[in-house]
């Protein structure tokens, strides 16, 4: 069995898609580019295929992760060559690299994400509001939000889990850029404290077509910053 | 168009990959560059409209001519519609995102009565005049085919060309006479001259060469060409040899998760069952098969040019297709290395689908489906449905030992002479493989055997031998599915239906003529579309209309015709006869059956001799080979 990490990039116009589709392109497109898929056990077999973190809707990325077994060897190039090649424009291929087995799964490890987010403005902005509404931001030791979920709305403190935001007023829109927790523990939601500061300091801008652009995923460990590419689980020892 | 529908629409539809138009092996040719332009437009969303197979069919067909490009436009989802109509935005095509409008010809499918209103909304959205007499030279040629052509008329004032039987025959001869009569000018102007002279292709329907009449009492009188050389009759085209036919080796494969999600094969055309309600089963005669060795090569090249896991080898009755087991059993062998599975959409009621069922299921998770469609041995002989009780307690015998908990049963209600004791029958029956199945099961299992019964009800459908018979009104349907509910009421058993509305509505447009066009009109104007969503259904609207118009509905649903009287789809010519379907109706009332003609004698409906064509059965040596 052979294990490879793929990096890639999910671009215009696949932003539509949900995590679920984007499981099944790439299901088929292994499947197309002739592999030797490794499978799951049971009777109901599918590919053993892991993704690194669920990219919602709407959402581009530069650095997404995907973990694929196959039965046979395969040199890297070779699948990177293979897969690209039945792969829907708007997925591009960055990386491919054989990593052990036992390395531990995408989803367990990485815990933080940087955005880049593009808020169209309703009206004139003002740099100054902008700048006290992130301020209140930092003050505050704690910032708690309603998220609504499908079983019902729960609290949800953002403070802890924004580690970089930033943002600038441009002709017509306002840009952001942050760092947020990301992963199984503490997911922030890039619009999450987009909303709070806009709110915060009354600047209208919608949300609603909102431009979500996800430029890195990694691993913190004891204060070193990791690439999923090259962590393999023994690092923070 | 494409930016500003990604940028500002899209972020605030639901499932936008429905409107990507990117899919794996979707095809986008140049628009300047091909002749002749065609959109297929099917009047339903997207989930559904991409589970067709004639949609994935023709769209392989035109694209490889050089001279066509096929494009798909499906009915938007509401959300969808009320952005366009904000933003003023025509109805577009998902592969080059132009308006509908732009193409040569729009083609519609008619897969079900209750999709109608859709296309008046499409059109609507589109920019096109809705009705035929005022579309002009700006305008596209509106086409429709499939099986609701069959009986074009309630549709005939806003649809300029119909096409009747296998789209593969017909549609490459409609686009090669529109190609002459564009002459490379970017827009046919030639509108009338060109309708005319497609309505001498065998097999094309120009519904405004012809004038409808009715006498006094309201009956239909019938219908007369308004010109010499227009045919009196349309005959359905049909493929004679599904060998020979094209296939379509490159199917779009779409992102979202839409109602059959996987590969389907096309193993047979036709049915020889001869079921009296049936309309696909006495319009796409005969039984065509594929040959085994041809199907086995089909399926490796899609497997590899889609990447799905699964396929369907789909027909109208697949167990009945004569090398099945051998076939299925090279199949699972071949392709269990790749974890493909295969999957039968119905199963013929006895132990040998169940063999087949075996073979294909892995999990006996997802239950097992029949349709004995009848209650009692009387009832099943009166549709010609050659299954008998025994038979069908064998087959969910053999299921349950098997492994499998779950059973569903298909029933029809009102049918011709349907009494109180063949709804006793529906109920005894479903009661029978219940308790069959707890008998069966040890005491671990016995809990967890469930029947799912659905019940829909007989729609009177053209050219089958119930054409004649009534629907049951809404009152006596409703009556019925009470009597059943209240007796099938049990833990155990999970029951639905059809609404009885909708079920009318079907029937209404089912039988009707061209008087149904204002109708339609009017219920779309008020609001009505997604007819087939119960969501979205809306029967007060529709009873409005035909008030307004002073149609009564019940005339066209609920009346039993006579033998004498003209029908409104006489002029479309099946290949059955109208004195096979007389005498099969006769034979129904006598509670007799017809033979299978795959097994017995040719119960002579007149279709091989009329169409000049031969029954295909793939038998011998392939079966031979493989049960060595």
């Amino acid at each position: 069995m052979l294990r490879l990490r793929i990096n890639y990039a999910k671009e215009e116009p696949l932003r539509f898609l949900s995590h679920l589709e984007m499981l099944n392109v790439f299901t088929r497109a292994l499947r197309r580019a002739g592999l030797p898929l490794a499978y799951s056990q049971g009777f109901n077999p599918h590919p053993l295929i892991a993704f690194g973190s669920a990219l919602a809707v709407r959402v581009t990325s530069d650095d997404e992760y995907l973990d694929v077994r196959l039965e046979k060897e395969i040199r890297a190039h070779e699948l990177h060559n293979l897969l690209q090649k039945q792969l829907p424009e708007g997925l591009k291929i960055k990386k491919v690299k054989i990593i052990p087995l036992q390395t531990p799964a995408l989803m367990s490890v990485i815990n933080r994400a940087s955005y880049l987010v593009t808020t169209p403005a309703t009206e004139k902005l003002s740099e100054n509001a902008l700048r006290d509404g992130l301020q209140n931001f930092w003050d505050k030791s704690s910032v708690v939000i309603e998220r609504v979920t499908k079983k019902g709305t729960k609290k949800l403190d953002l403070r802890p889990g924004v580690f970089l935001l930033e943002a600038r007023v441009a002709p017509k829109e306002v840009i952001w850029n942050m760092v947020v927790s990301s992963g199984n523990k503490v997911n922030i939601r890039p619009l999450e404290p987009v909303k709070w500061v806009t709110e915060k300091c009354c600047l209208s801008v919608n949300l609603e077509l909102a431009k979500i652009h996800r430029t890195g995923l990694y691993i913190e460990r004891k204060g070193r910053k990791f690439s999923p590419l090259d962590y393999v689980g023994n690092e923070a020892l | 168009m494409r930016s500003k529908i990604h940028k500002e629409i899209l972020p605030r539809v639901s499932k936008p990959s429905r409107y990507l138009g990117t899919e794996w092996n979707a095809v986008r040719k140049s628009w300047e560059e091909t002749p002749v332009k065609m959109v297929f437009a099917f009047p339903d969303l997207y989930e559904i409209g991409m589970s067709h197979l004639g949609l994935q069919i023709i769209y392989g067909l035109i694209n490889e001519e050089e001279d066509f490009l096929l494009e798909r436009v499906f009915t938007p989802a509401e959300d969808m519609e009320l952005q366009l109509r904000n933003y003023g935005i025509p109805l577009f095509s998902l592969e080059s995102y132009r308006p509908i409008k732009d193409f040569d010809v729009v083609g519609f499918t008619l897969q079900y009565e209750l999709g109608y209103s859709n296309i008046l909304n499409m059109l609507d959205l589109a920019y096109i005049p809705l009705e035929s007499s005022r579309r002009d030279a700006s305008c596209p040629i509106i086409m429709a085919g499939g099986p609701c052509a069959f009986n074009p008329e309630p549709l005939a004032d806003f649809i300029d060309l119909f096409v009747l039987g296998d789209g593969e025959e017909i549609l490459p001869e409609i686009l090669d006479m529109l190609k002459t009569y564009k002459n490379g000018r970017p827009r046919l102007r030639a509108r009338r001259s060109f309708l005319h002279a497609a309505s001498g292709i065998k097999g094309v329907y120009v519904p405004s060469l012809y004038r409808a009449s009715y006498n006094g009492s309201g009956f239909f009188e019938g219908l007369a060409p308004v010109m010499k050389d227009i045919p009196e009759k349309i005959t359905r085209r049909v493929v004679k040899d599904l060998d020979k036919a094209f296939f379509p080796h490159k199917p779009i494969v779409p992102y979202l998760d839409i109602v059959h999600d996987r590969i389907m094969v096309e193993v047979m055309r036709g049915c020889t069952r001869g079921c009296r309600f049936c309309q696909a089963g006495m319009v796409y005669r005969p039984v065509r098969e594929r040959s085994p060795r041809l199907l086995e090569k089909q399926i490796k090249e899609l497997v590899q040019k889609t990447g799905h896991g699964e396929v369907s080898l789909t027909s109208l009755s697949t167990t009945d297709y004569s090398n099945i087991k051998p076939l299925l059993h090279n199949l699972v062998s071949n392709y269990a290395s790749d974890k493909i599975s295969f999957s039968l959409p119905s199963l013929r009621i006895d132990t040998f689908a169940i063999e087949l069922a075996k073979l294909v299921q892995h999990t006996r998770k997802t239950g097992l489906t029949f349709a004995p469609e009848a209650g009692t041995q009387r009832m099943r002989d009166v549709i010609n449905k050659g299954v008998t009780k025994n038979d069908l307690l064998e087959a969910t015998g053999a299921a349950f030992r098997a492994g499998w908990n779950m059973i569903k049963l298909y029933f029809m209600i009102g049918l011709p002479t349907e009494r109180q004791e063949d709804l006793d029958g529906i109920i005894e029956l479903a009661q029978e493989v219940l308790s069959q199945g707890r008998n069966l099961k040890g005491p671990k299992e016995r809990g967890r055997v469930r029947i799912n019964v659905s019940i829909s009800s007989f729609v009177p459908k053209p050219h089958t031998p119930f054409q004649w018979e009534p629907q049951d009104s809404m009152e006596v349907l409703r009556r019925k599915q009470n009597y059943l509910r209240a007796r099938l009421a049990s833990p155990k058993i999970n029951l639905s239906w059809h609404g009885v509305q909708m079920s009318f509505i079907e029937a209404v447009f089912a039988r009707g003529d061209r008087r149904l066009a204002p109708v339609l009109y009017e219920a779309w104007k008020k609001g009505c579309k997604l007819d087939g969503w119960a969501e979205h259904f809306r029967y007060d609207l529709w009873q409005q209309s035909f008030r307004e118009r002073g149609i009564d509905p019940a005339f066209y649903a609920c009346r039993r015709l006579s033998y004498g009287e003209k029908l409104p789809w006489d002029h479309i010519e099946t290949g059955v006869s109208r004195k096979f379907l007389i005498n099969e109706h006769r034979k129904a009332l006598q509670e007799a059956k017809t033979p299978d003609c795959r097994f017995g004698k040719c119960p002579g409906c007149g279709v091989c001799e009329s169409m000049d064509i031969e029954k295909h059965f793939k038998r011998g040596r392939f079966g031979a080979e493989i049960e060595n």
